[in-house]
């Protein structure tokens, strides 16, 4: 019933650049996770590492990932304007807001989860820098790093309607994505619209699932599973 | 003569505390207690103590991986302040990673010495061979059992070729069978003389693993960790779990286990040696029997030169019967004169069944091997022991002939004085019953 709607009132054509607007909006997601992966991994890896590090930092970084984001927005909306950045760079930034908490979280969880003895082997081989890295704390954080990269990429998806159109008094920005597209049908009531945003969100979302995190979690739970 | 210039040690542990803080009293406890411990090339130390007793965090500070709060810690005479390069590890939970094989296990070992790639497979191919796990490259941890995890931890280890390698409870997570085998497997590997690493420090708790393994077994106290004292393993290798020595050696190590006021040192000089091992003379009590009565035949002081030409014996062959003859009360020998004591001249004179009553006197007065033996023997309540536990014993002081040597010369004489029996098919001893 939805697509007989849908075709009934949105051109064919629309369909084509909806689907681009999904991609764009993919490209942040991907942006965002490349950004909280490389940003808070090593910093959730040496909180973890350090026991009284983490006893102080993980009820703050659980606050932070509590915040919600969208209470800043507007002040970055102002920033943006200020600075001239386009919201289809910024969005990004407003996106990384929310998300990276789960990136940081799991990191930290992932490196407390990490047996004492592997490290102190590891210290015994004196494997230090990028061999500590590639040969202990990659994979075993990995699983972890799975978990927190889906609920970082579930969040940013969703925060995408928020992100890609914000506003500050009269003015607004908007970006060209999925989310701005979802905010736009949501704003004028556009029904068939809405439908066919949330429709394409929901098919990018589910195949990336699929595709792409349903193996790397296969992957997680085999090889790189301790203990 | 005995050389000058000392030994280093391996290792020099100087009076380290190791205090961690009670984050919820506020206060805190102590760990290890002003540990001090030297490791010598070439020789197996085991830390020994229950838990409580620190020795896996005394093996830390050693490794580097734990800091102390007080003391320090030398290897090879440079202080000790990170990672300890010269020693490797051996985990009680093998600590090997799931997503590398067995190969790529054992190269993580290398990974800091950054050797060209084919000395790295060369080095882990030959580490493999050690343990038994050729063919086995190429599998991942959790295809193999425990006791083939451990060899791939053991491979690891002594792919660095560790001046020291460090053993925490290394068989404890393996069942019976399992960590036996590898235990003497390990042993073998030492006893071969080309054990990847110069010196072996083994923690454990289990007492019979200590003293298969160790030269010397360093007993720790619980709460807070301290060195009770050290027990030296005297016995010969390989060493046979189920040989009288090792039996004996086990229950004296479990007696100060189960008995924590115990002064070891007390011990230790009561024991390993149940044997008194002290040289005897090689001569038989007939040869001494024979030169007492010639010299009481002459009737007075004899020259030892005289005797020795009257004999037409070389001096060399006389010297031992008349050291006997002294050692046994029967001779004084001054200014190369031989004189008879009282004791000497009735046993020179006396008759069979009276010279055995007087030469078992002496000897178990003057010859402290024969004594101890005897002694031995009379624990058991009758029942014979095999030579072997006696061989054991003076292995460790003479070499494989002498040992031999100085146990016939003590049974001849324990079994001239009526003491002891020998059963030549069963090898084995008794007390004499009249």
């Amino acid at each position: 019933m939805g697509v007989h709607i849908v075709s009934n009132e949105v051109p064919l054509r629309e369909v084509g650049s909806v689907l681009g607007l999904s991609f764009l909006t993919f490209l942040r997601v991907i942006c965002l996770l490349i950004f909280a992966t490389l940003v808070w991994t090593p910093v959730g890896v040496a909180i973890g590492f350090n026991p009284k590090l983490a006893r102080v930092a993980q009820p703050i970084v659980l606050i932070l990932a509590s915040f919600p984001a969208n209470f800043i927005f507007p002040a970055m909306t102002i920033v943006f304007i200020a600075m001239h950045l386009s919201l289809n760079a910024g969005s990004i930034i407003l996106m990384i807001l929310g998300a990276q908490w789960y990136v940081l979280f799991n990191a930290i969880a992932g490196a407390m989860a990490v047996p004492n003895d592997l490290r102190e082997m590891a210290a015994n081989m004196r494997l230090t820098g990028w061999p500590l890295w590639r040969k202990l704390i990659i994979p075993a954080i990995f699983p972890a790093w799975v978990t927190g990269a889906i609920t970082a990429s579930g969040g940013a998806w969703n925060a995408s309607i928020v992100s890609e159109v914000t506003s500050w008094g009269n003015k607004t920005l908007k970006a060209d994505g999925i989310g701005a597209y979802i905010a736009n049908a949501t704003t004028v009531g556009d029904a068939p619209r809405i439908v066919l945003g949330v429709s394409f969100m929901c098919i990018f979302v589910v195949a990336t699932n699929r595709l792409f995190w349903r193996r790397l979690y296969a992957l997680a739970e085999t090889r790189y599973r301790l203990g | 003569m005995a050389t000058t210039t000392q030994v280093q040690p391996l290792l020099r542990i100087e009076g380290v505390c190791k205090v961690y803080p009670k984050p919820e009293s506020g206060g805190s406890f102590t760990v290890l207690d002003d540990i001090s411990l030297s490791v010598m090339p070439g020789e197996i130390v085991a830390l020994l103590g229950r838990s409580g007793s620190g020795k896996s965090t005394l093996l830390r500070s050693v490794a580097g991986l734990s800091k102390p709060t007080k003391g320090s810690v030398f290897s090879n005479g440079v202080r000790v302040e990170g990672p300890n390069a010269d020693v490797s590890m051996v985990f009680q939970s093998f600590a090997l990673l799931p997503w590398l094989n067995v190969v790529e296990n054992v190269e993580i070992g290398l990974e800091a010495k950054h050797l060209p790639q084919k000395e790295v497979h060369r080095r882990a191919s030959e580490a493999l061979r050690l343990v038994g796990l050729e063919g086995f490259e190429k599998a991942y941890p959790r295809e193999l059992s425990g006791g083939m995890q451990q060899r791939v931890g053991f491979a690891r280890a002594f792919v660095v070729q560790p001046r020291v390698l460090m053993l925490d409870e290394p068989f404890s997570a393996l069942d019976v069978l399992t960590a036996e085998n590898l235990r003497g497997e390990i042993a073998d590997l030492w006893e071969a003389g080309n054990f990847p690493a110069q010196s072996v420090v083994l923690v454990t708790h289990n007492i019979e693993e200590a003293i298969m393994l160790a030269d010397r077994v360093v007993v720790m106290s619980s709460n807070p960790g301290r060195i009770r004292g050290e027990i030296r393993v005297t016995l010969g290798r390989p060493r046979e779990r189920n040989s009288n020595a090792f039996r004996a050696m086990a229950d004296h190590v479990y007696t100060i286990m189960t008995n924590p006021d115990t002064k070891i040192t007390s011990l230790v000089q009561e024991s390993p040696s149940l044997v008194d091992t002290t040289a005897l003379p090689h001569a038989r009590p007939g040869a001494i029997s024979g030169l007492l009565e010639l010299v009481e035949e002459y009737g007075g002081p004899e020259d030892v030169a005289v005797i020795s030409d009257r004999l037409r014996i070389e001096a060399d062959d006389l010297l031992p019967i008349l050291d006997a003859a002294v050692l046994l009360g029967f001779a004084t020998v001054k200014h190369g004169d031989v004189t008879l004591t009282e004791i000497g001249k009735t046993f020179a004179d006396a008759e069979v069944e009276q010279a055995r009553v007087i030469f078992r006197e002496q000897a178990l007065q003057y010859a402290p091997m024969v004594r101890t033996i005897y002694e031995v023997l009379s624990t058991t309540r009758g029942k014979p022991i095999h030579e072997d536990f006696f061989l054991d014993i003076l292995d460790e002081h003479y070499s494989d002939e002498e040992a031999r040597n100085q146990f016939e010369t003590a049974l001849n004489w324990g079994r001239y004085a009526g003491l002891l029996e020998y059963d030549s098919d069963e090898k084995t001893l008794q007390t004499h019953e009249d």
